[in-house]
């Protein structure tokens, strides 16, 4: 089978999963750093009680 | 209840676009002739057709989008257009990918000024310099606001760079490539369809992933906020 | 007639601040040169080659001169607070518009004007034909209107002047093979009636770009 042909589809299947994990992973960051930041503020108002 | 419903929707259309481009890609390999000019390789025209058509449909979202976002202000519109850029972007560049990589050993170069191939490298270059004017603002308010507007007019200009691209290679056809050259049968068309369909899926699937990244940037901006208000009272 | 007169009152403004410096139009006339060097040593444009790469490289230079002279008309806009005093009066803001991409396609034809005789000496091709000319302003017409636009938005990014050609040339390339392409024609000595499939392209953009220009307008200058 001809290595372009081989080529083309490792394309499609790469760049859609770069896609994905470059989503997944920066969906991963922003959700710790939510929980950090909802653990900061249930802290905060708790000292203020 | 509603963000659960939303959820397996979504896992619902993840699935689907799994199953659907598993479907093509067998339709791709096994269904679809050989094709007689060009042998096994023209098999990558499947591909890089669909995800041309995802590669300017995205655009298309983006215009509307922009639309929606000047004459609401509503920050969801944005979210949309901004996604949809980045989702189209892949595709776009797919498409100027394998479009590279099937001209090579059907016409013995990498770039041919094919008027396909042509207007997806400009539509290429549009999303770059979308995500660039994006990058280069500060507030949030003008990113979205200007997104907007060179999302508008910046579609309004592919229909007629397209026809510009055809005339110019219909006139000036290249000594290298006649043409596309191709024998298309049904089976090939059937295969294109479902190619493209399942093509869209993905996008949508994609689409969803991307806009749901915001939405979490924005819930993560807000609490920040709250936290910032709070300490400083 | 009022709309007129406010326009006609911006394209003033610009004309005398470039009369007293200068400085636009002949950066873009130096520039213009520069390029058309650059490109003859680069292509070697001697003879037949220079015949046929005449209408290319004259637009390539228009259109590079015009993104100077797009960014800094808008510059001088911003720097001069001109613009909050504009959007303070009570001037619609298509006036606006229509008046900052008048000025803009005027100093653009300025320089265009006085460059065709010299390219078309220098490359010994007829570009001194009516049928050019027509060209000419169809083209620099919808290229200085979108330009205007986008200049508008430009100015307002970290990057400013740098960002205007990377969002202004992929929306021209209508403009840019449309213009090449009749000029083309026209120089072998077709009429424009025969290339008026480019011209027609030309006149669509021309008509498409000034509508979205004027609805979007008001968004790009307000906030």
């Amino acid at each position: 089978m001809s290595i372009y042909l081989v080529a083309a589809y490792g394309v499609f299947w790469i760049f859609t999963l770069v896609l994905v994990l470059s989503i997944w992973a920066r969906q991963r960051r922003i959700e710790q750093d939510l929980e950090a930041f909802k653990d900061r503020l249930d802290r905060s108002q708790v000292d203020e009680d | 209840m509603d963000n659960l419903r939303r959820y397996w929707l979504g896992v619902l259309l993840a699935a689907a676009s799994g199953v659907a481009v598993i479907v093509a890609l067998g339709m791709v390999f096994f269904y679809a002739p050989r094709e007689v000019t060009m042998g096994e390789v023209q098999r990558i025209f499947y591909f890089h057709v669909a995800s041309a058509w995802i590669g300017f449909f995205a655009f298309f979202v983006t215009f509307l989008s922009g639309i929606g976002y000047l004459a609401t202000d509503k920050r969801r519109w944005d979210i949309v257009g901004l996604s949809s850029v980045e989702v189209g972007l892949t595709f776009i560049t797919m498409t100027v990918v394998t479009g590279a990589l099937w001209a090579k050993p059907v016409w013995g170069t990498y770039w041919t000024w094919e008027p396909r191939l042509t207007i997806s490298a400009v539509q290429l270059l549009i999303y770059v310099a979308y995500g660039m004017l994006r990058a280069s603002l500060d507030s949030s308010e003008q990113k979205a606001r200007f997104g907007a507007v060179y999302g508008i007019v910046a579609f309004v200009t592919v229909p007629l760079s397209w026809v510009a691209i055809r005339w110019w290679r219909t006139i000036h056809p290249d000594i290298l490539t006649g043409g596309e050259g191709m024998a298309v049968t049904a089976r090939m068309t059937q295969t294109l369809l479902v190619t493209i369909s399942a093509f869209t899926l993905l996008y949508a699937t994609l689409l969803r992933l991307r806009v749901s990244l915001e939405q979490a940037t924005d819930e993560l901006a807000r609490l920040r906020l709250r936290l910032e208000r709070r300490s400083s009272s | 007639m009022e709309f007129l007169r406010k326009v006609l009152t911006i394209v003033n403004k610009d004309i005398a601040a470039e009369l007293h410096t200068k400085e636009m139009i002949s950066a873009m006339l130096v520039f213009s040169v520069l390029a058309l060097l650059i490109f003859s040593f680069a292509l070697d444009l001697r003879g037949e080659m220079a015949e046929v790469a005449a209408p290319g490289v004259l637009w390539a230079t228009i259109a590079f001169a015009g993104t100077l002279g797009l960014s800094r008309s808008m510059a001088r806009e911003q720097q001069g607070g001109c613009i909050d005093g504009l959007l303070l009066a009570p001037v619609d803001r298509s006036a606006i518009f229509f008046g900052k991409a008048a000025g803009n396609l005027l100093f653009m034809a300025i320089v265009e004007v006085i460059l065709l005789p010299f390219f078309a000496a220098l490359f010994d091709v007829p570009l001194l034909r009516p049928g050019v000319l027509i060209v000419l302003v169809l083209g620099t017409l919808g290229y200085a209107a979108v330009g205007t636009l986008l200049a508008a938005i430009a100015v307002n990014t970290r990057a400013r002047e740098v960002m205007l050609p990377v969002l202004l040339l992929p929306l021209a390339v209508p403009v840019l093979i449309g213009a090449v392409r009749a000029t083309g024609g026209l120089v072998e000595g077709r009429t424009l009636g025969q290339v008026g499939g480019w011209v027609r392209i030309l006149v669509v953009y021309d008509l498409v770009i000034l509508a979205v220009s004027l609805l979007t307008f008001g968004y790009v200058v307000e906030g």
